[in-house]
């Protein structure tokens, strides 16, 4: 006999239920989501009345059981106690989450401000905003950096607040900061609490997250505090000039860390019997063309008597700082250096030529700081036809060289002879046997004064400060000593950077290990699977 | 709630999964491909740098979306489809206690597995006296993918409520599993932040991988976890309650 | 001890169970004897708590089915029609479990004992998944009496074994009335006769009937229908046959005759009278069994 397929009234009434409640479902779903009422979202309305309609008509003693039957009842309460649960877990949730509660576990402190960025942080006087541009696609990255930056709100009371803006949503902020996707900034907060934008300071966020910021908050403190005064008034190299010449790389690094520039005319102080200003932390002679005059020498033994820094930078040719002029002799007896008229020649060339003088000897300061050729080469300093530097023994001051040359160097004295032909050669009694020295420093601890002294000027051009970085280094760390600039902003690193650790262990170790956990612990798992099956089998 | 109701069910389970050859198998898998990440990171590491402390938990935050199901998928469908199930519920045990007794018992395995990995793992190193890794932050990565699994336990088990075949059931919870964890990505394609963040938050991944996995731990994943783990029981208890008035 | 009152259950469109009230006795074995897709094994699930009535209510000693689910639970042995089995367990272990699950005290010693009365000790150690279907059953019957319920329900215990293990199983249940309040269903009406102490009758969800199996019996087969084997030449022992008073219709049924005989009359004696006068030996005379189709016809058709 023939099954015939027959369409009951019940099973059309269940169809238009499915039907008519899903259209609904959908409509109202899809109502929420673009919030407005589209033609879709009617139409899928309207089938799903048509479909309850018809649900109710063909069945309605089902449809009455549906809605109000016991099955009725207990599904909708199934289905609100769920959602209740719900809601009661996720206020629990974000109540715990506005409470903050973490726990650093690892090792290092990844997680944990150190001491040193406490105490800068707990010296704040001032707001501080920091903030982020992360685009919806970097929101991990957000939510690792804001561990950090809720970490340095909570340390500060408050004084720093953190800030995230979406580059792609607001590109008119984002240009302001010239920010791209990642990039983070902090500044000072204006009253209205808005950013202050003249403070705006990009902070480099490389791996040590925490070192980064502190020391940027640092840096944005120090910010205005420390100025630099380059003379211009002897032919001095330009801090606006912008060819290989010019010394203009030198100055935005100053300004990038916070050093106000200022030009000095040292010139019309002396004339007018001016003072050099007294918020100069540090001047900056850079190959002066003219020779310094007594009066000149008078204001500059003057404002270092205040307990400032100067930085002079001589040069080949010598057109000026004579071994026997003026300054030479007051820095010879108020300082116990001395400029000489000499070209320092490396024999055994370690640089290019033999007049590309490289640091050969170095020793431990604040000025020749990260600069270590021989853990990286690249940090040497390396002068192109430097004079040497001649450092009393017995000294007025403290004093000191620096860096040197190598003992197999000399300092070649025929001055003529060099400029004529460019030859040079040890001539034994007239010329001075190495190492000598290249950078010299002193410093008055009565008055706070401080002088550094360097034979050449070439490392400051914008051709040579970076190749190699280690003439960088060393302009900095010059300008950071002198204003004791480093004093306030340094970061000494916590443990763990420098000394991380890293794993090692010899061929027949690693061997033993991957045979443990690669061959033992699957294996026996293994076999005692089989063993249970085989055991299985016999029952 | 009864404990002994619970303690019981527990007890069948467990002795359940030491005497099924599928459940070694499962355990063997694991642990072969966890060996092969541990090894693979010392690999990578030698002389250069550290060992990542998170390395295999950082895999399992993928992995759970394949072998918390394969725990998890006989749990209720094979009740069901055996018919024990109808068995069970005529004894003076409450449904909630054959829930949390099967939960229990399948967390209880997927630990045992994570500790062995973590002891074996962690003690080698510990062992080298060439190096020290970081414990604190391993334990922190450690705790953080026990928690995961729980709610990725949960959302299988809930699966395997919902039918009598394990099959489906297996297929259902890895694919809400593998949902939960790609919404990590939703920022790629999602216009605003703020909705790239929302979606992140209620994911499994946006709780564990920048902070378990870096080793901080915050309570508010571990609640998030632990929420999970408890709603996706109470839609079960409901789930298996129903066949009472279905 | 069982007390059910309008029991009614709507499986969506379709009704299960129409107003179905019956009582069991403490100590009472009743049988529910229907056919297949008749009520039995929903009226049991109710019974149970597995599930709750659409409407009427179910006690089971002295609690409410819905109201006191856990009681009853407590007080109830059950053995679905098809015992569910965990295949990778052992006897033992699937007893023990249920024992513990069941509350019993001192559940090693309670095992040891119900397996020695259904007698699978020896396979105490053998898997689920080995056991044959009779073995089975034995099971179940276990894990029913594991706890020493005040009621036992038994759901077509006798299906799909081999006729050795049917007739075991039946003595059992009636050694079990001895102890217990034993509902247990059937399909077989001779079955329901051997065991049960009273007989209900449900057929679409809805009470037949009800009373002692002999009443029954009495009231559905009073003895017209007859099964005889005469030796002797057929046209001679039809004759014989027809002559008997109260006899209506005779015919051949395989190597006998089925006799039927006027609604009510009980011709068994007389047939045996008839057949000794005309000096044939009378081989074999028994009741056609009634099936159950046949009762409901014959209960609707007098109701009708």
């Amino acid at each position: 006999m023939r099954d015939e397929l027959v369409i009951t009234r019940s099973n059309l009434g269940q169809l238009a239920s499915f039907v008519g409640v899903g259209a609904l479902l959908m409509g109202g779903l899809g109502w929420l989501w673009a919030g407005w009422l589209s033609s879709y979202v009617q139409i899928a309305l309207v089938i799903g009345i048509v479909g309850v309609a018809l649900w109710v008509a063909l069945t309605p003693r089902e449809f009455i059981d549906f809605v109000s039957g016991r099955r009725a009842r207990q599904g909708t309460v199934a289905v609100f106690s769920v959602l209740l649960f719900v809601g009661i877990v996720g206020m629990f949730y974000i109540f715990v989450e506005r409470a903050v509660i973490t726990l650093d576990m690892t090792e290092a402190g990844d997680f944990t401000l150190s001491a040193e960025s406490r105490r800068v942080l707990a010296s704040l006087d001032r707001d501080i905003r920091i903030t982020g541009f992360y685009s919806p696609a970097r929101v991990a990255t957000r939510e690792l950096d804001d561990q950090f930056f809720r970490q340095y709100e909570i340390e500060s009371n408050g004084r720093i607040t953190r800030e995230y803006i979406d580059p792609v949503r607001q590109p008119a902020i984002a240009t302001a900061f010239r920010a791209q996707d990642g990039d983070v900034f902090i500044s000072f907060v204006n009253p209205d609490g808005t950013v202050d934008m003249n403070s705006v300071s990009y902070v480099p966020m490389i791996d040590r997250q925490e070192r980064d910021m502190t020391l940027a908050i640092s840096r944005l403190l120090a910010t205005g505090t420390f100025s630099v005064y380059f003379d211009l008034s002897l032919g001095e190299l330009d801090p606006g000039d912008m060819s290989s010449r010019g010394i203009s790389i030198f100055t935005q690094l100053l300004q990038a860390n916070g050093f106000n520039t200022q030009p000095l005319d040292l010139a019309q102080l002396a004339a007018t019997n001016g003072q050099i200003p007294m918020d100069a932390s540090a001047v900056i002679i850079a190959r002066p063309q003219t020779e310094i005059t007594p009066a000149m020498v008078r204001v500059l033994d003057d404002y270092l008597r205040r307990g400032g820094g100067l930085f002079l930078a001589a040069d080949y040719p010598v057109t000026a700082i004579a071994e026997d002029s003026p300054f030479n002799d007051y820095l010879w007896n108020d300082w116990g250096m001395r400029v000489l008229d000499t070209v320092v020649v490396e024999e055994i060339a370690t640089g290019p030529t033999p007049l590309d003088v490289v640091s050969a000897i170095i020793y431990d300061s604040d000025i020749s700081a990260s600069i270590d050729p021989e853990f990286d080469l690249d940090s040497r300093t390396q002068f192109r036809i430097t004079r040497s530097i001649a450092i009393d023994d017995d000294p007025p001051v403290f004093n000191g060289s620096v860096i040197m040359s190598s003992p197999d160097s000399f300092g070649e004295t025929d001055l003529d002879t060099l400029a004529r032909t460019n030859d040079f050669g040890y001539d034994d009694g007239a010329d001075i046997p190495g190492p000598l020295t290249l950078v010299g420093f002193s410093s008055n601890p009565e008055t706070g004064g401080r002088v550094v002294v360097v034979g050449d000027s070439d490392f400051l051009t914008d051709g040579q400060i970076g190749s190699p970085s280690g003439n960088a280094y060393l302009s900095m760390n010059i300008i950071g000593w002198l204003t004791e600039y480093t004093q306030s902003v340094s970061f000494a690193p916590t443990a763990g950077v420098g000394n991380v650790p890293f794993i090692f262990v010899d061929t027949a170790t690693l061997d033993r290990i991957v045979f443990g956990t690669l061959i033992v612990l699957p294996g026996v798992t293994l076999l005692l699977g089989l063993g249970v099956w085989f055991v299985r089998r016999r029952r | 709630m009864s404990v002994s109701g619970i303690w019981i069910i527990f007890r069948r389970e467990i002795s359940q999964y030491f005497a099924s050859p599928v459940a070694y198998l499962i355990a063997f898998a694991f642990f072969l491909v966890t060996g092969l990440i541990y090894n693979n990171d010392i690999t990578v590491s030698l002389t250069v740098k550290p060992t990542d402390p998170a390395a295999v938990p950082i895999f399992l935050s993928f992995g759970v979306i394949f072998f918390a199901p394969l725990l998890t998928m006989r749990l209720l469908a094979e009740e069901q489809r055996e018919r024990t199930m109808e068995l069970l519920l005529t004894a003076p045990v409450r449904d909630g206690d054959i829930v949390l007794g099967k939960f229990l018992s399948a967390w209880f395995y997927y630990s045992l597995l994570l500790g062995v990995t973590f002891v074996v793992y962690q003690g080698i190193l510990i062992g080298l006296d060439t190096y020290t890794p970081d414990i604190g932050h391993a334990l922190a990565a450690y705790i953080g993918i026990w928690l995961y699994g729980g709610a990725a336990l949960g959302v299988g088990l809930m699966f395997s409520a919902t039918t009598e075949n394990q099959i489906v059931a297996a297929f259902l919870s890895m694919s809400t599993l593998l949902l939960l964890w790609l919404g990590d990505l939703a920022g790629q394609i999602v216009a605003s932040v703020e909705l790239a963040e929302f979606i992140r938050k209620l994911t499994l991944q946006g709780h564990f991988s920048t902070s378990f996995a870096s080793g901080l731990f915050r309570a508010e994943d571990a609640v998030f976890f632990a929420g999970i783990m408890a709603v996706t029981l109470f839609v079960t208890i409901r789930i298996v309650e129903s066949r009472r008035w279905r | 001890m069982i007390e059910a009152k309008a029991l009614t259950k709507r499986y969506g469109v379709h009704l299960a169970l129409d107003g179905v009230t019956f009582n069991a006795a403490p100590g009472e074995i009743l049988g529910l004897l229907g056919p297949n897709g008749a009520g039995k094994t929903t009226t049991m699930r109710i019974l149970t708590g597995y599930m709750p009535p659409s409407s009427g209510t179910a006690t089971v000693a002295g609690f409410d089915v819905l109201d006191d689910s856990m009681e009853v639970r407590r007080r109830v042995g059950y053995m679905p029609e098809r015992v569910p089995i965990y295949p990778d367990m052992t006897v033992q272990g699937y007893v023990m479990f249920w024992a513990r699950l069941r509350g019993v005290r001192k559940a090693k010693a309670r095992v040891d004992e119900v397996l020695e009365r259904v007698r699978l000790t020896e396979r105490r150690n053998s898997l689920l998944r080995n056991l044959s279907k009779g073995l089975v059953q034995r099971l179940g019957l276990a894990q029913a009496l594991v706890h020493e319920p005040d009621v036992v329900i038994l759901d077509e215990p006798t299906i799909g074994i081999d006729p050795q293990q049917v007739i075991e199983v039946r003595e059992y249940v009636r050694q079990l009335g001895r102890d217990h309040t034993v509902l247990f269903s059937t399909h077989i009406l001779s079955e329901a006769e051997q065991v049960c102490d009273r007989v209900v009758i449900i057929n679409k969800g809805r009470l037949m009937a009800e009373g002692k199996p002999e009443a029954l019996r009495r009231q559905l087969d009073p003895g017209d229908h007859i099964y005889v084997m005469v030796r002797g030449e057929v046209k001679r022992v039809r004759g014989v046959l027809e002559k008997i008073a109260g006899v209506e219709r005779v015919e051949t049924n395989g190597p006998g005759f089925s006799v039927r005989a006027k609604k009510g009359t009980d011709v068994r004696a007389r047939i045996a009278e008839g057949v000794a006068a005309a000096n044939l030996p009378l081989i074999e005379m028994r009741p056609v069994a009634m099936t159950l189709e046949d009762i409901f016809l014959d209960i609707v058709g007098r109701e009708g």
